[in-house]
């Protein structure tokens, strides 16, 4: 059902106009379009890298912001340089899967619920859960993404989010890692045709999260 | 007047709002979309957390090393170790870039003071064969000083 309303709805042009589909199909449009994304993102990587030249976060602030903690004394030349290239990244990345959460929500306006929702889904934004308080438990799209982050692969009930599971690939079954970039792993897609199942593991097969000490 | 509340930094509204409109357009099929005001504010909080998280981690790979100042490769392994290691490649990208920018323009500043220096030295030598060295050296090389960097 999700499927039909994904497809009919508000999806990127990678779909192609035919609603009506054999699963079989579905997972290859679902393919289309998870790759039309990652070139998106690829584009839009390599378009950056040119562009380092307008820093567009101020460098200072910057500073500023790492000096706020007293536990940082000196910090070299490139390391702000680095730091404005990585927050500008960091953006990208929230902006791409909150938008994520919006559209399957049917909406075109970017809500805090839409980022408390991504940084819910992604374990390695964990450290963010305190920041952006997700106190509307609104996933209207039920069967989302509770189902990857539960021990064991027991889907959660929804709205209930475990931030540091161990993902059992047998379990979640979709894991996949990719042999190449580990960019492809945000774009894996449920069974049940949710979109929204990001897994921020970076590279390595199982996320066991210890972001946090 | 003691102040009781550090303000904490913030990242700059107007160049947030544009990141997330640049990635937006691409992103939404039609370039329909709108962003809530609470939501700017949440990425940019997002955002200022995530450079603290970065800093302090650099920071304990710093000073695990025994070392006073934060590196970039301090940097890049703090993002190995909080598991952003997607980002490692472009900002790899992105400082060998910055760092040849630095040194063409190093070059190029070393270069235009031999040049300079070359100029001093002709002058020096005209201006001896015409026997009138007073003031026109002086000129000259006050000259040459201006260009000069």
């Amino acid at each position: 059902m999700e499927n039909n309303q994904q497809q009919g709805g508000s999806q990127s042009s990678a779909f192609p106009a035919a609603v009506v589909q054999p699963p079989y199909q579905h997972l290859l449009q679902q393919q289309q379009q998870q790759l039309q994304m990652f070139w998106n993102y690829q584009r839009q990587e390599i378009e950056q890298v040119n562009d380092f030249k307008n820093h567009q976060l101020p460098l200072a602030r910057i500073k500023k912001i790492m000096k706020a903690d007293e536990d940082v004394r000196m910090i070299s030349a490139e390391a702000p340089i680095l730091f404005a290239k990585a927050c500008e990244l960091f953006i990208l990345e929230l902006t791409i899967r909150s938008w994520l959460h919006a559209e399957e929500n049917k909406r075109r306006t970017l809500q805090k619920n839409d980022i408390a929702a991504a940084i819910t889904r992604t374990d390695i934004f964990d450290f963010l859960v305190d920041i952006v308080p997700r106190d509307e438990i609104k996933d209207e799209a039920p069967g989302g993404v509770p189902f990857y982050y539960s021990p064991m692969g027991q889907p959660a009930p929804p709205g209930v989010m475990i931030g540091r599971p161990v993902l059992d690939p047998a379990a979640a079954g979709v894991y996949v890692q990719p042999p190449s970039q580990a960019w492809q792993s945000v774009w894996q897609t449920a069974d049940d045709g949710s979109f929204g199942g990001v897994n921020g593991g970076a590279g390595s097969g199982e996320s066991n999260l210890d972001s946090e000490s | 007047m003691a102040k009781v509340v550090a303000e904490a930094e913030e990242l700059p509204k107007a160049i947030v709002k544009r990141m997330l409109k640049e990635k937006l357009s691409q992103l939404s099929s039609d370039g329909d979309f709108s962003i809530h005001s609470e939501a700017l504010l949440a990425f940019s909080e997002s955002a200022r957390v995530f450079i603290h998280y970065l800093s302090a981690t650099a920071n304990d790979i710093c000073k695990e090393s025994k070392r006073q100042t934060i590196t970039a490769d301090d940097v890049l392994n703090a993002l190995e170790e909080i598991e952003f290691s997607e980002l490692i490649e472009p900002l790899k990208a992105s400082l060998d870039e910055f760092r040849k920018k630095n040194a063409e323009k190093k070059a190029g500043s070393a270069n235009t003071k031999q040049v300079n220096k070359k100029r001093k030295a002709g002058q020096e030598a005209v201006t001896e064969n015409e026997g009138d060295e007073g003031n026109k050296v002086n000129e000259k090389e006050d000259n040459a000083d201006d260009n000069e960097d």
